[in-house]
């Protein structure tokens, strides 16, 4: 990490110096942006019905799912890109891009020490240690790297409770079962123009099976990496969880620096039936693209939880920092009566960078709640967007929902908004919606660094302390993590 | 050659409006409109409405007898010093909105009117038709100069299938006041488009009070732009909404420059099958530093065949800034209900006093020639 | 006590919240011309007591009954106790934007006259009768023209509530916590407010966990909650012995065990 030069705060009279004293300690190289060196099988770019049935062919895919791919691609054709969010981007070829890259490897290990070295490097380097020796204690990962799962920690310990957490490509072979059940069910194939090409062209992700009853005995989670410049990864993730059933999930994703822009489409769907808790938090550092907004991920991604059951209960908690582009909108449909959706985020934009991100909370049941709360860091030239949903059903008797949007803004040429849409057909419902906007200034810094306090510090305070309410949702591990990736993150932007 | 029939359809397409124009109709249904058969809608003489004869140094214009006039004839007016009529401006917006598109295809009455720096006008404008399948499209147009002072009371009544549209223009010079209060009333078949473009310098100040109630659908569509910032805005909305009624607040004030002010509050009252809508678009670009914005939206939902659509759209480039928005649908508060029925108010009573303290903040803010207008019938 | 028919008996009470029980067997009766102090600790349901007497909806009775004058008020809506004379000063007033002070006063003032066969009052005179009660109070007029208790201070909300209970004239009236967060000069009105309508046809119940009101209105019975129900009933030594010992001694005494031994 690049010291940060402590500034006597006698001399910070002035914004220049401050910015001075800012911009160097800026350019923070991104961290994990190396690019593994691997013989990686590759189909030829373009996308056509052909591909769609060589994708499936190569997973051997029962023919429901075939099915699926071809419908799914059929309405894909038909269906036009979405322009109402509040990003631009020059038009993507879907031609020019890879659907399918995998590391050559045999078929898949019977045990991890079988996996490619060079992959288990990959996920040590990434932090995400999986062999035996080392894999982090309590946690299970599911270890994705471009279009397939490469392994998955924990699998047997797991096994013994009846819990099911494999590779979405394992899950169709052994639980096919399931999959034809649930996939699709929250996330219907049209739904959205990503959603539909996700649905022709997945690959890999994972899939969580939670029966009846059992409160997963670890968190699990998934760790996505992009390491082909060429290839889109779309993945998709399905969790189940039974009555009473309870899991917390961890996403991770990261990408090396290309200068070109890599897609990622992928589709997460959760199912929570009766009183079955699921907590999915999302750590997301893809590759941002440099300073002058080249390269990066476009992160087009569709997430969506039903809560069936009554008294079920979804919650999203996202920190969204990287990405050249975020369109993004965990959302959840709550179905089951009193049952309770949540959704706390923050996006930290910077540089060139742009979001638009928030969630729909769709109250269908009597007495559902929901609660948004969504903070929003704009720096640099970028542009942070919060969109979100909430509607009351003529069913939603007694439901409520409260929602706080607050953006901090750095530096006088970065752009938020914030675009709430509330619905209400239902007057035994209420909805609060609340927002304000404030700015990380250089009165509030000097006044910390006049106290002692560094300056580096005093930004991570000031930022931390705006994130709480979103932070205090994150499983330990990741809370301390996501704070230190804020600061990294905005070192330099201040001033 | 083109009837006035071709144009209107046209007029009415969404097809031929811009991109945003038609997403900003997203939530509101055209079709009460499109319902109205252009060739039965005429100009109908104004009546002479029921109020207090104007209070002294008012001047006060009704709806000709020709209904695209007004009368007296402004021109015979002996107006205050400093006042001076004046032609109505064409618009210029590059997207105009479908008030002022479908404005030109209808006759006047129109008004326009310059205040010399200093001079000042109380204004009641009173248009009434007295018949259904009333055509009514007045174009106001007020130039105030330096430091001049216009107080405008504005009242618009829509008769069973009758269409407004109504397009309010004007421009504030420093120092300047605009103090306006609308009354909008229509008939439950009854259209209204009211577009409202107000440029603001410096040091200026507008106050915009509106109550609307009744209508089939009602569109309002008040613009401001604070040319250079400095200036002081404020919104204050009431919609009744009740029986099938579409009540629909648009609203857009851009910061031009630093050190603005908005202060603006929608309240709306929906029951019965209506529908109100509101969608309050707030812009501070980069050079708007220093701008203090507040605005808030509250609805009260009474009916499950009622429903209710608002986005407070904030979008903000500049860092140095104070912006809050805020807004609530529900219904009557059950402590509130409990609190006056402890006190032995029945229910039915409780509810209107309720429902009466939810309309209340609008009609303390309406400014005072307005206010003194009979209210009867209005409120719940 | 009295061979007249209590004003007020509670008999066996119970009321819950959803599934969460919060009065679990409450008994009380109280006579015209009596003063009851309710006191207890934070939580114990001294509110949900008064609330569940007024017939707040969010209560549901599970068990018991609450007798007005000898009759079963189960049935009536809340503004039907409040005509018939049950008056409930409210812990936390609730602030009614918009709704003028001086017209809910006078809509709430007709409503009970009315059902005590009286005239309603027309504007005028209702305004000097409320001027008259207003002194009671020393509340300043232009709390009148404010909405209902937006923006009051917490002193001001209950002069408010007592100004309430002068102008509805009510046989029992049970104020809740009246007196807390009150300074000693708003104690003392609020005091004499209290005293100066308490009469031999009416009675009051105070409720307040703090001898201090009891300095200024002295009681026949104080009664001690916990739990969810009354422990147990004495004079105004009562109220000095829990000043003085605190409340653990009387779970002790009703076998509950200190509160720690509770959530244990
Ligand atoms: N509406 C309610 N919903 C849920 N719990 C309640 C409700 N009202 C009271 N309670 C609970 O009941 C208990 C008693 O509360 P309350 O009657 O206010 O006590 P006190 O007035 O003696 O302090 C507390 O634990 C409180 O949290
Ligand atoms: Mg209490």
């Amino acid at each position: 990490m690049t010291a940060l030069p402590l500034r006597d705060p006698s001399s910070a009279g002035t914004d220049a110096a401050v910015s001075a004293g800012v911009d160097a300690l800026v350019a923070q190289p991104y961290r994990y942006g190396f690019v593994t060196d691997i013989e990686t099988e590759k189909i030829a770019k373009g996308l056509s019905e052909d591909v769609v049935r060589l994708i499936s062919a190569k997973k051997n895919e029962p023919a429901f799912l075939l099915d699926f791919r071809l419908r799914a691609f059929r309405l894909w054709q038909r269906m036009a890109e979405p322009d109402w969010a509040a990003v631009s981007y020059p038009p993507i070829d879907y031609q020019d891009i890879v659907y399918w890259a995998a590391p050559r490897q045999q078929a898949r290990k019977a045990s991890l020490d079988e996996v490619d070295p060079v992959l288990l490097e990959t996920f040590d380097k990434l932090g995400i240690p999986l062999t035996e020796q080392k894999r982090l204690a309590n946690v299970a990962v599911d270890a994705v790297f471009d279009s397939v799962s490469i392994a998955t920690t924990y699998r047997e310990k797991l096994a013994e409770h009846g819990v099911i957490f494999c590779s979405f490509g394992e899950a169709v072979a052994e639980h096919p079962d399931l999959i034809e059940r649930w996939l699709g069910s929250v996330v219907p194939i049209a739904d959205n123009y990503f959603a539909a090409l996700n649905s022709a062209v997945f690959s890999d992700g994972s899939f969580v099976y939670i029966p009846k009853g059992v409160t997963c005995p670890m968190d699990l989670s998934t760790y996505f990496r992009i390491n082909s410049g060429d290839t889109g990864q779309f993945e998709r993730t399905l969790i189940v969880a039974e009555e009473g059933a309870s899991v917390t999930y961890l996403e991770g994703c990261t990408a090396p620096m290309f200068d070109t822009n890599q897609l990622h489409a992928a589709v997460v769907e959760l199912v929570a039936l009766d009183d079955a808790s699921i907590r999915y938090s999302t750590v997301q550092n893809w590759y941002a693209g440099d300073e002058n907004g080249k390269g990066g991920i476009y992160n087009f991604v569709t997430k969506r939880g039903l809560c069936k059951g009554a008294r079920s209960h979804i919650s999203w908690t996202q920190v969204e920092t990287g990405s050249a582009i975020t369109w993004k909108y965990p959302s959840c449909v709550l179905v089951g009566e009193d049952s309770v959706g949540e959704f706390y985020s923050v996006a930290l934009t910077n540089n060139r960078q742009q979001a638009d991100t928030g969630t729909k909370m769709v109250h269908v049941g009597p007495r559902t709640r929901s609660t948004i709360v969504s903070k929003g860091i704009s720096a640099g030239q970028s542009s942070n967007s919060y969109r979100g949903l909430v509607q009351m059903g003529p069913r939603a008797v007694g439901a409520r929902n409260y929602s706080q949007c607050d953006s901090m803004l750095i530096g006088d040429q970065a752009a938020a908004n914030t675009y709430p849409t509330i619905r209400s057909q239902q007057p035994e419902a209420t909805v609060e919606h609340e927002a304000s906007t404030c700015r990380l200034s250089e009165d509030q810094l000097f006044y910390l660094q006049s106290r002692g306090i560094a300056f580096e510090e005093a930004v991570s305070m000031m930022v931390s302390g705006f994130c709480r309410d979103v932070f205090s949702q994150l499983p330990l591990e990741f809370a301390a993590e996501a704070d230190k990736l804020l600061a990294l993150k905005l070192e330099g932007s201040v001033g | 050659m083109t009837t006035t029939r071709d144009r209107w359809s046209e007029a009415l397409t969404p097809a031929t409006l811009p991109r945003q124009a038609r997403d900003s109709w997203r939530f509101t249904d055209l079709a009460p409109l499109k319902a109205l058969d252009p060739g039965r809608l005429a100009p109908r003489p104004g009546v002479i409405p029921d109020l207090p004869p104007p209070a002294p140094g008012v001047v006060r214009l009704c709806l000709g007898p020709d209904g695209v006039s007004f009368s007296p004839a402004p021109a015979d007016i002996s107006w205050p010093a400093g006042v001076q009529v004046c032609a109505v401006p064409p618009d210029v917006a590059d997207a105009p909105a479908l008030a002022v598109r479908l404005g030109a295809l209808l006759p006047g009455p129109s008004l326009g009117l310059q205040l010399a720096p200093g001079a000042r006008l109380r204004l009641e404008l009173v248009l009434q038709p007295a018949q259904a399948e009333a055509a009514l499209a007045p174009r106001l147009w007020f130039d105030l100069a330096e430091d001049a002072s216009l107080e405008l009371a504005l009242g618009l009544w829509g008769p069973a299938d009758s269409l407004l549209v109504a397009c309010v223009g004007a421009r504030l010079a420093a120092g300047a006041e605009l103090l306006e209060g609308q009354r909008l009333q229509g008939a439950d078949s009854a259209v209204a488009l009211v577009s409202g473009q107000v440029q603001q310098a410096p040091g200026s100040r507008y106050g915009r009070t509106a109550v609307v109630s009744g209508w089939r659908l009602a569109r309002l569509e008040p613009q401001v732009c604070q040319t250079e910032g400095q200036a002081v805005t404020t919104f204050r909305d009431l919609a009744l909404a009740r029986g099938q009624a579409t009540i629909d607040l648009h609203s857009q004030v851009r910061f031009g420059g630093p050190e603005g002010r908005l202060d603006q509050l929608q309240r709306a009252l929906v029951d019965d099958g209506a529908q109100s809508v509101f969608n309050g678009v707030v812009q501070v670009p980069r050079e708007a530093q220093r701008t203090d914005a507040a605005q808030l939206s509250r609805h009260l939902l009474l009916s499950t065949r009622g429903r209710v659509d608002t986005i407070p759209q904030l979008e903000i480039v500049a860092d140095d800034v104070r912006c809050t928005h805020g807004a609530t649908v529900s219904s009557l508060s059950d402590d509130e209900l409990f609190y006056l029925q402890s006190r032995g108010v029945d229910r039915v009573l409780a509810c209107r006093l309720l429902t009466r303290g939810f309309c209340r903040p609008i009609f303390d803010d309406l400014p005072p020639l307005i206010a003194a207008w009979p209210s009867e019938g209005l409120l719940p | 006590m009295s061979d007249r028919p209590p004003l007020l008996e509670i008999r066996g009470l119970r009321a819950a919240v959803g599934d969460l029980e919060i009065l679990r067997g409450v008994d009380l009766c109280v006579h015209a011309g009596e003063i009851h102090a309710v006191m207890g600790r934070n939580g114990s349901g001294k509110s949900t007591l008064s609330k569940v007497i007024a017939g707040h909806p969010s209560y549901r009775v599970t068990a018991g009954q609450i007798l007005y004058r000898g009759q079963d008020v189960a049935d009536l809506a809340p503004e039907e106790r409040a005509r018939a004379g049950l008056f409930l000063g409210f812990q936390y007033p609730v602030e009614i934007p918009g709704v003028s002070n001086r017209e809910f006063l006078r809509v709430a003032t007709n409503a009970r006259r009315l059902a005590r066969g009286e005239e309603e009052l027309d504007t005028f005179s209702f305004d000097d009768h409320l001027e008259q009660r207003l002194a009671l109070v020393k509340m300043d007029p232009s709390f009148l023209d404010r909405s209902l208790n937006e923006g009051f201070s917490g002193g001001e909300k209950k002069r408010n509530e007592i100004l309430q209970m002068a102008l509805l004239e009510p046989a029992v009236a049970i104020l809740d916590e009246t007196d807390s967060g009150l300074d000693i000069d708003a104690l003392r009105i609020v005091a004499e407010g209290v005293r100066q309508l308490a009469g031999p046809d009416n009675a009051t119940v105070l409720i307040t966990h703090y001898q201090r009101l009891l300095e200024a209105i002295t009681p026949q019975y104080v009664h001690v909650m916990a739990h969810g129900r009354l422990l147990r009933t004495g004079g105004p030594e009562l109220a000095l012995e829990l000043e003085r010992r605190g409340y653990d001694w009387v779970d002790a005494e009703a076998g509950l065990g200190s509160r720690e031994d509770v959530a244990v």
